[in-house]
């Protein structure tokens, strides 16, 4: 890992100040009250400070949530609906539509985005941005945006993205790739799309002062990262697991691995790729608007037909799906393993189910 | 197409209201843009997402002829709370349509080749596009069948096409029902046990079903013991769709999306696919 400049800690404050003039920042912040940490735009914590002093950046634990809600919000309207009637005219009925405006602010910067998380939006891309039909909400919400990326020196027992083709200084898709090391950040990517970005703080930012032995003190932290993250599936290359899947689709394996699960979708609410979604309508006397919100597959009633049938009425199926379509169905679609191994549905799943042992125990009942 | 909102509807308005049966109406719609309704076209097979805002949108095939530049016609069973507010609809009334969806029946490929249309119920629905195509382009097709079954005499959506397909040279119609009743001089009998007895011959013959699950099931079985291959079988397929482009994610059937990889599917594609679709 080749490091190109440095940024001290103390010029942190000027550089997000600076980029904020022409870019809405979101970054990770915590509530130290509360212990939760959520990706904030910059306007909101600079006002949130003001009022309390228990608000911190911190770029070193996991946000609860994925960013995905920034371009993906959990709930986000389509348009208002409106029913026109002429008092003198009673019988006819019209009937407009108005979709909300365009999103013309400022283009966004996602500032210490982990690198799971990144790889979890370029998921999402290849959702809403590709196929015959694309998303405008989305396109419009992510369009220009960039990604001020660190690395994760630090990497948590519930990480897994070695395993899904990941890696904690993972900074290809990255504008800026930074690693914390000493009192500051080591620089080792800047995207043409970002170079401008970083040109205006190039005050802020040095060269010369990068630690000496930076190459190697890069080096033993990257390899010190991936070795802390845990090992499963002995070994089994992300390309092998449609094949697996599809030979364990009817095992009893699926009945035993869910046993726990009570269906409840945190975990793929917490989920940076999950994408799904519900799509209602709520009106009050005229006027109404037809809105998506997140939806979950561990609910029976996501495929429950009005006619009663139900294709997957059983949970050990809805689960049996959402494994598929994360380790095989995904794979075969769209190249890439739905899972990016940033832990989170393990650390929220109140029943304790750890995706690595389910799909562990899937891939053995496979090779036997 | 790219910049292009794929959820918002386009208004229609509803020309005219047919009650079918006790829990069947076919709705016939126009859309109110000039433009838009002057360059719609649809394959037959496609879907349309229909809405009555405030209640919801779902899917239905569209199924009037793809000739048909007056209307469009759905078919729509009372079930849930959007059909609801569908059957409750009257003339003049406006509702959202965004169509054409999915793919369509590939009829191109089947020319040459004689076709028996399985239908039960309301899933002669999405027949009768492909129906009303073949008949006006009979000269590319070998023999046309259709084994219509229903519950009940009463239970036969399309009387007034099934009526006038029996007096075609075109088209041999079979009509059946599950039990003997009073004035019906037709067959008896559930749709697999009719098609078996039937017998029509595999050899350059295609077969097309729709019905509810058990009778799809069920037919797949005789058209298999009748020596159809996989490949020959075509079926077209609903789930409980939200968004129709693929995004949404709800109407995965394994690998596929019913929405844009179907809803017409061949056999052979459904058994290649790990997820079985009943």
């Amino acid at each position: 890992m080749k490091a190109i400049s440095f940024i001290h800690k103390n010029n942190l404050d000027q550089w997000l100040n600076k980029l904020s003039s022409k870019f809405r920042i979101y970054l990770p912040v915590q509530d130290t009250e509360r212990s939760i940490i959520d990706f904030m735009d910059w306007e909101s914590y600079k006002n949130k400070t003001e009022e309390k002093d228990t608000f911190i950046i911190n770029f070193t634990e996991k946000t609860k949530k994925s960013p995905k809600d920034i371009f993906f919000p959990s709930t986000e309207k389509f348009f208002d609906f409106e029913y026109k009637k002429d008092i003198n005219t009673p019988q006819e009925i019209d009937l407009e539509l108005k979709t909300p405006d365009k999103d013309t602010g400022k283009p966004k910067i996602i500032f210490g985005i982990k690198p799971c998380d990144i790889a979890g939006i370029k998921r999402l891309d290849k959702i809403f941005g590709e196929g015959d039909k694309t998303d405008s909400y989305y396109l419009d919400k992510r369009k220009d945006s960039l990604f001020i990326s660190i690395g994760c020196s630090n990497p948590y027992p519930d990480c897994f993205c070695t395993l899904v083709g990941g890696h904690p200084f993972d900074f290809e898709n990255a504008d800026i790739g930074m690693i914390e090391v000493d009192d500051g950040y080591a620089i080792v990517k800047i995207s043409e799309e970002a170079k401008k970005a970083a040109d205006e703080v190039k005050d802020l930012m040095s060269e010369k002062d990068l630690p000496e032995d930076i190459k190697k003190k890069l080096d033993d932290m990257e390899a010190r990262a991936v070795k802390m993250i845990q090992k499963y599936w002995g070994g089994t290359d992300i390309k092998e697991f449609p094949g697996l899947m599809d030979k364990s689709f009817n095992s009893d394996v699926w009945e035993k691995v869910t046993a726990k699960c009570i269906s409840c979708g945190a975990c793929t609410y917490v989920c940076p790729t999950c994408f799904c979604f519900n799509i209602r309508d709520e009106q009050k006397d005229l006027k109404g608007e037809r809105y998506r919100c997140w939806d979950y597959c561990m609910n029976s009633y996501y495929t429950l037909e009005a006619s009663g049938h139900n294709p997957r009425a059983d949970k050990s199926k809805r689960y049996r799906n959402k494994v598929n379509c994360k380790y095989n169905y995904n794979i075969k679609r769209n190249g890439s393993a739905y899972c990016i191994g940033c832990g989170r549905c393990i650390e929220v799943c109140p029943a304790g189910v750890d995706i690595r042992e389910v799909v562990n125990t899937v891939i053995e009942s496979a090779k036997k | 197409m790219k910049d292009e909102n794929p959820y918002k509807p386009e208004i229609a308005t509803v020309v005219r209201v047919i009650s079918e049966t006790s829990n069947i109406v076919t709705i016939q719609v126009v859309i109110d843009d000039k433009d838009e309704r002057e360059k719609f076209s649809f394959e037959p097979g496609q879907v349309a997402q229909i809405s009555v805002f405030g209640f919801g949108e779902s899917t239905f095939v569209i199924n009037s002829s793809p000739s048909n530049k007056e209307y469009l016609q759905f078919s729509v069973m009372k079930a849930g709370v959007n059909t609801k507010a569908i059957h409750d609809l009257t003339e003049g009334e406006k509702i959202g349509i965004r169509a054409p969806l999915g793919n369509s029946f590939p009829y191109e490929e089947m020319e040459g080749k004689n076709i028996i249309f399985i239908g039960g119920g309301i899933g002669l629905a999405p027949l009768r596009p492909l129906i009303c195509y073949m008949l006006e382009n009979k000269d590319k097709y070998e023999e046309l069948t259709l084994l219509a079954a229903a519950r009940t005499p009463e239970d036969f959506c399309f009387n007034d096409d099934i009526g006038s397909w029996e007096k075609s040279k075109d088209i041999k119609v079979i009509s059946t029902i599950d039990k003997a009743c009073d004035g019906w001089d037709k067959k008896v009998g559930l749709c697999p046990d009719i098609l078996e007895a039937l017998n029509p011959s595999p050899v350059n013959t295609i077969a097309i079903t729709c019905g509810p699950p058990i009778m799809i099931k069920f037919t797949l079985e005789a058209l298999d013991r009748l020596g159809f291959k996989e490949d020959m079988i075509y079926t077209t397929l609903e789930r409980r769709m939200k968004c129709g482009v693929g995004k949404c994610g709800r109407c995965n059937i394994g690998e596929k999306f019913v929405c844009v990889d179907g809803p017409v599917f061949s056999l052979k594609q459904l058994n290649e696919n790990p997820e079985p679709f009943m």
